[in-house]
């Protein structure tokens, strides 16, 4: 597996204000990887870093072996798409002008869409499976449609690397699983690394193929779910009232 | 063909305000001074082309600009209250123009009163668009960067009640009235002034449409898509600044068209996509400005109602349909 994003050695924070040091970590192509850990462990700053929306405050983010710092805001934009739960105004456009603004990297100057760009709208609706409401207003969809609609947008800007904070936020818990396994089927067969951000332990410990962990030491530990669930897993909630349920793939209350 | 429509509008106000004013005259008068023919009498060719096509032309373009003002404020600070005048910036530019008008009294000729309104009016606007910038630096909920906003406005308007009280009598009612808002102060070349100086800042910001649309999704996608958000958010400032400035110099600081007619216009075109959205907002801007023009003219009185007793008739209940039933209404969700 290849490596598309390599972080080395890197600490992220706020105004040179470390907040987690000595980061290692690698991403490869084709990957469903999910961070987890309690909150506040800084997985959305993470996020934000290796999105480039944020400056690391040492150390260095590679992408397909180019230092990220090097990508003008452009070349970045063909290489990281980004979903979040941000509210938007973007309630009044259709479904299809919204997936159309993923194209926004490769559009001229009043951001028309050619007859590929068009194409790959299509598609993208169709490999989520929003393509039924491709007409609706975002407004009229529900939040799992609306999240696919930005997930279909995310595919139109045709990047690699797909970074998500918690996509599965505001889901009932069928639609959590099936985002996560439509996220699995679309790192597989579409060869996209997806690493989204997540609380849901059970979906994300069966379907992903690598887990970042956050410590509570402050270190981000990586490797399967497998190598994970034996090892570094069961004590990303030290000290708190749960406990790792190996059978369950899941954390459940340390019954008293 | 919902622009024809709009551009129908705007032809049938203007037509209603050439023809309808203080001095009666016949249609077939009007058109011939519109089109240099022959005159039954040659004062209603002044009235015509001085007085009512001038007040059509400021009336078209004062609101055609404030309304896209507007737009591109409520989409660059991703708050749908967001206007020129609840920013504070109507204030800040009356700011300048009450420094010009009263710091320097009757002592400047037309041309100079309107030059130095203009330079007066866009350093007062400037100088809130870059306070605004500052906070909204600090400040992400939308709502108090608008509370913010209000006082920057107020701090304002407590700075122009100093300057009338050290003022003349005759500097503090000529700013009186100018404050109250008007479309018929203008003569035709002032008024052609305006026209030029709106369409241009109108035709860049159109060009900016791929920008607003990323924006709608706001900052953090915004620049997931490529777009320099911070160079994009000022020169966005400064097409609206602009816009609010000229039109405050010319006309007063005119409250609530900057608010009320995006509005009127996403209701009108039902998308947000602003390639559409932004020559609709003109559109609906310049049609409102005429409709208030119209109603200003007051039947045979020869008297015209100042045009802030108008905006509020119109912007007032609309706010309030759109804050009632924002639940139904798309581009809130």
């Amino acid at each position: 597996m290849s490596k598309l994003l390599d972080i080395r050695d890197l600490a992220i924070g706020y105004r040179n204000h470390a907040v987690l040091k000595g980061i290692n970590l690698t991403l490869g192509t084709g990957e469903l990887t999910s961070l987890l850990g309690s909150n506040g462990a800084g997985k959305s700053t993470l996020l934000r870093t290796i999105a480039g929306t944020l400056a690391p405050v040492s150390g260095e983010i590679q992408v397909n072996g180019k230092p990220l710092r090097s990508l003008s805001a452009q070349s970045l934009a063909k290489v990281i798409a980004i979903v979040n739960t941000e509210r938007t105004m973007a309630g009044c456009l259709t479904v299809r002008e919204l997936v159309g603004l993923g194209r926004h990297p490769f559009t001229g100057f009043m951001g028309q869409l050619s007859h590929e760009d068009k194409e790959r709208v299509e598609q993208a609706m169709r490999q989520v499976g929003i393509e039924h409401k491709a007409a609706c207003s975002m407004a009229s969809l529900s939040d799992g449609e609306r999240q696919k609609a930005m997930i279909a947008k995310a595919l139109a800007q045709d990047t690699p690397l797909i970074l998500m904070d918690e996509p599965t936020a505001f889901l009932d818990a069928a639609s959590r699983i099936e985002m996560m396994s439509l996220l699995a089927s679309l790192a597989h067969e579409q060869g996209k690394s997806i690493l989204l951000s997540t609380h849901d332990i059970a979906p994300a410990v069966s379907l992903s193929d690598r887990l970042w962990l956050m410590m509570p030491d402050g270190s981000v530990a990586q490797g399967t779910p497998a190598a994970m669930a034996a090892t570094a897993l069961p004590s990303i909630f030290a000290g708190r009232s749960v406990t790792w349920d190996n059978a369950a793939g899941d954390f459940r209350a340390i019954k008293h | 063909m919902k622009y024809l429509w709009l551009t129908l509008a705007c032809l049938v106000l203007a037509a209603a305000c050439l023809l309808w004013g203080s001095v009666d005259i016949p249609a077939t008068e009007v058109w011939k001074a519109l089109t240099g023919g022959e005159m039954a009498n040659p004062r209603y060719g002044v009235i015509v082309i001085e007085m009512r096509l001038a007040m059509v032309i400021t009336a078209a373009m004062a609101g055609g600009a404030l309304a896209v003002a507007g737009l591109l404020l409520q989409t660059t600070f991703a708050n749908p209250l967001a206007g020129p005048s609840i920013l504070g910036i109507s204030t800040g530019a009356s700011l300048g123009v009450a420094v010009v008008t009263l710091g320097l009294g009757g002592t400047i000729g037309a041309w100079g009163y309107y030059t130095g309104a203009v330079v007066g009016a866009i350093v007062g606007a400037a100088f809130v668009m870059l306070l605004l910038l500052a906070f909204s630096a600090m400040v992400k909920n939308g709502v108090m960067l608008l509370i913010i906003g209000i006082m920057i406005g107020y701090l304002a308007s407590s700075a122009i009640a100093l300057l009338n009280f050290f003022s003349t009598l005759e500097g503090v009612h000529s700013y009186m009235v100018w404050g109250l808002g008007t479309f018929s102060s203008l003569t035709l070349w002032v008024s052609l002034a305006l026209a030029v100086i709106s369409l241009i800042l109108i035709g860049w910001a159109f060009l900016m449409a791929k920008t607003l649309n990323a924006m709608l999704l706001g900052e953090n996608y915004a620049r997931s898509l490529g777009v320099d958000t911070g160079k994009a958010r000022m020169w966005l400032l400064v097409i609206s600044g602009v816009l609010t400035a000229a039109v405050t110099a010319f006309c007063g600081p005119i409250g609530f068209l900057g608010l009320i007619v995006p509005h009127i216009a996403r209701l009108i075109m039902g998308t947000s996509n602003h390639r559409s959205l932004l020559p609709a907002t003109a559109l609906t801007g310049a049609a409102t400005g005429l409709l208030c023009a119209a109603l200003s003219v007051v039947g045979n009185s020869g008297s015209i109602i100042p045009i802030n007793a108008i905006t509020p008739l119109i912007g007032a209940p609309v706010i309030i349909y759109i804050i009632i039933y924002r639940n139904k209404i798309a581009y809130f969700n």
